[in-house]
C-alpha cells in the first residue's frame, strides 16, 4: 500500500505536485494519468525515494518514508521494483545479468545460480533466446520486458511501472498491458503505472488518479474515464472518448 | 562568485564521495570481481599510452641534459639525474595527465552516460549503492594499478633515455647507470608510489564525481568529460607541488 499525505513537490521555482493525496491499494492496480508535465513521473520517483517531497507524509508499505535518508531507502526499495520509461537497463551487462543483478549484486548469491533463476524469469517475459543479448540489441518492447523479469525476480510487493507502454507498437502494448495484469494477479503484487496512454489504463487498472498541474483528482475505477464529467476528466479524456463514441458508432451503423 | 561557488561545491561533493567510498572499503563491502574487472579495464588499457608518454618525455630530458653534462666532463650523471626526475616527477606526473585522459575520460564518460539514461537511478530501485557499485572498484582499481602502469612507463622512460642518451653521447650503459645508485635513495622510490596512490585516487574520484554530476543529455556528458579532464590535470599539478614540499623537507 502507498499512501501520499499532502505531497509537495517544488523544483527551483517551479511547484511541480500542490498537497497531492494518493493511495495505491495492496494487490490492485492503480493508474495516475494525466498530461506531460503534470507531476506523474515525479510522483512515481517520490515512491521510489529518487526524489524529496518539499512537504507532506508518504507511507509505503506501512512505514513513514518521508524523512528517510539514503541508506535506509535501500531497505524500503527491496521490497520495490521500478520499471523505467526508457527500461534503464545496464548496457554493460547481457540481458541475463541485468535480470540476475538484484540476486547476485544485493543478495549475493553466486552466478551459477543466478543464471537459472534468470533464465526462468526469462522464458516467463518470452525473452529466454536473446539471455546473452546486450540490451543495445534489443528492441523497445523486448527491454521493457527484460526490464520487468529485473524487477520480478526478487518478487517485490510493489512494482512501479513508468509509461510501460509508452513508444510501443499495438501488438507490444497487448504483450506488456497482460504481463501488467498478471504479475498482480499471480503474485498479488501492488502496481503503480504512470501512464497517458488511457488504453492501457483502461485495459489495466483498478484504479485511477489523475494529475493536473500538479493536483490530484481521484476518479475512481477506469471506467470513469469513460463517464465521468469531472471538467478535468473531460479536459485530459475528450479525444479519447470522442473518438471511442465515433467507433462505437460506426460500428452500431454496420 | 559563480566559479567559487563551483569550485566549494565540487570540493565538497567530492569529500562526500570520498567519505563514502572510505565508509563501504571500511565496512569491508567489496565486491571483488568488480574490482577485478576494473583492474583489467584500468590498468591494462592504460600501459600503452603511459610507456609512449614516458618514452618521449624521457627522452627529451636526456637529450637536453646529456650534451650540456658532456661538455661539463659529467656524462656519467646523466643516469642519475634521469632516474630523480622519472622517480620524484616524471612517473607520477606523466602517467598521471595520461591516465587522466585514458581512464578518467571513460569513467566520467561511463557514469554520465548511466546518469542520464536513469542506470543510476536504477540502481538505486535496485537497492545497490551507486558508490559501492561504480565508484569504489573503480578508485581501488586505480590505486593498485596506477604503480603497476608506472613500473611499465618507468622502465620505459628509463630506456628511452639511456637511447638517446647514447645516440648523442656514445655513453655506454655501465657508465649511464653508474650514479644512480649514488644519487637516488630509498626516499625517491616512496615518492614516486606516494604520489601515485595519491594522484589515482584523486583521477578517479574526480572522473566518478564529475559522471554523476552530469545532466543535459549527450552534450552535458560530454562537458562534463573535457571539465573531468582539465579539473583532473590542474588537481594533479596541485598535489604534485603539496606533496613534493612536504616529502622534500
Amino acid at each position: 500500500m502507498i499512501v501520499f499525505e499532502d505531497v509537495r513537490v517544488r523544483f527551483g521555482r517551479q511547484q511541480v505536485l500542490r498537497d497531492v493525496n494518493l493511495h495505491a491499494a495492496e494487490g490492485r492496480i492503480t493508474a495516475i494519468v494525466g498530461q506531460s508535465g503534470s507531476g506523474k513521473s515525479t510522483a512515481l520517483r517520490l515512491m521510489m525515494g529518487l526524489i524529496v517531497a518539499e512537504a507532506g507524509r508518504i507511507i509505503i508499505d506501512g512505514q513513514d518514508v518521508t524523512d528517510l535518508g539514503e541508506r535506509e531507502w535501500f531497505a524500503v526499495r527491496r521490497k520495490m521494483g521500478m520499471v523505467f520509461q526508457n527500461s534503464a537497463l545496464f548496457d554493460s551487462l547481457t540481458v541475463c545479468q541485468n535480470v540476475g543483478f538484484f540476486p547476485h549484486f544485493v543478495d549475493g548469491v553466486s552466478w551459477r545460480r543466478v543464471r537459472a533463476q534468470a533464465m526462468e524469469m526469462l522464458a516467463e517475459v518470452g525473452l529466454e533466446d536473446h539471455a546473452l543479448k546486450l540490451p543495445g540489441e534489443l528492441s523497445g518492447g523486448m527491454r521493457r520486458r527484460v526490464a520487468l523479469a529485473r524487477s520480478l525476480i526478487y518478487r517485490p510487493k510493489i512494482l512501479l511501472y513508468d509509461e510501460p507502454t509508452t513508444g510501443l507498437d499495438p501488438q507490444m502494448i497487448a504483450v506488456v498491458n497482460e504481463l501488467i495484469l498478471e504479475m498482480s494477479e499471480r503474485y498479488g503484487v501492488t502496481s503503480v503505472v504512470v501512464t497517458h496512454d488511457l488504453e492501457c489504463v483502461h485495459e489495466v487498472a483498478d484504479h485511477v488518479v489523475l494529475l493536473e498541474n500538479g493536483v490530484a483528482v481521484t476518479v475512481g475505477s477506469a471506467h470513469q474515464l469513460l463517464v465521468s464529467d469531472d471538467p478535468a476528466v473531460l479536459a485530459f479524456t475528450g479525444n479519447w472518448r470522442r473518438t471511442i463514441q465515433g467507433y462505437a458508432q460506426e460500428l452500431a451503423g454496420d | 562568485m559563480k566559479y567559487l561557488q563551483g569550485m566549494l561545491e565540487f570540493i565538497g561533493g567530492v569529500t562526500i564521495l570520498t567519505g563514502n567510498v572510505l565508509r563501504l572499503l571500511l565496512r569491508g563491502r567489496l565486491n571483488f570481481s568488480l574490482l577485478v574487472q576494473q583492474m583489467a579495464v584500468l590498468g591494462v588499457n592504460s600501459i600503452p599510452i603511459s610507456v609512449l608518454v614516458l618514452c618521449f618525455a624521457s627522452a627529451v630530458f636526456t637529450y637536453i641534459i646529456a650534451g650540456e653534462l658532456v661538455e661539463r666532463g659529467a656524462a656519467h650523471w646523466t643516469g642519475g639525474l634521469l632516474m630523480i626526475v622519472l622517480l620524484r616527477e616524471f612517473i607520477p606526473v606523466f602517467t598521471g595527465i595520461a591516465l587522466a585522459g585514458k581512464i578518467g575520460a571513460p569513467i566520467t564518460s561511463e557514469i554520465g552516460t548511466m546518469k542520464i539514461s536513469e542506470q543510476i537511478d536504477a540502481l538505486k530501485a535496485l537497492s545497490t549503492d551507486p558508490d559501492w557499485y561504480l565508484t569504489l572498484p573503480r578508485v581501488l582499481a586505480g590505486i593498485i594499478m596506477m604503480p603497476v602502469v608506472a613500473v611499465f612507463s618507468g622502465y620505459a622512460g628509463w630506456f628511452a633515455g639511456y637511447l638517446t642518451a647514447h645516440r648523442e653521447t656514445d655513453i655506454s650503459y655501465l657508465m649511464f647507470k653508474s650514479s644512480v645508485s649514488t644519487l637516488v635513495d630509498v626516499s625517491d622510490y616512496v615518492m614516486c608510489v606516494v604520489k601515485c596512490v595519491v594522484f589515482s585516487a584523486v583521477i578517479v574520484l574526480t572522473a566518478c564525481y564529475m559522471g554523476f554530476r552530469a545532466e543535459g543529455g549527450a552534450a552535458g556528458v560530454g562537458r562534463a568529460v573535457t571539465n573531468g579532464v582539465v579539473v583532473n590535470i590542474v588537481l594533479l599539478f596541485v598535489f604534485d607541488l603539496l606533496l613534493t614540499m612536504v616529502m622534500t623537507k
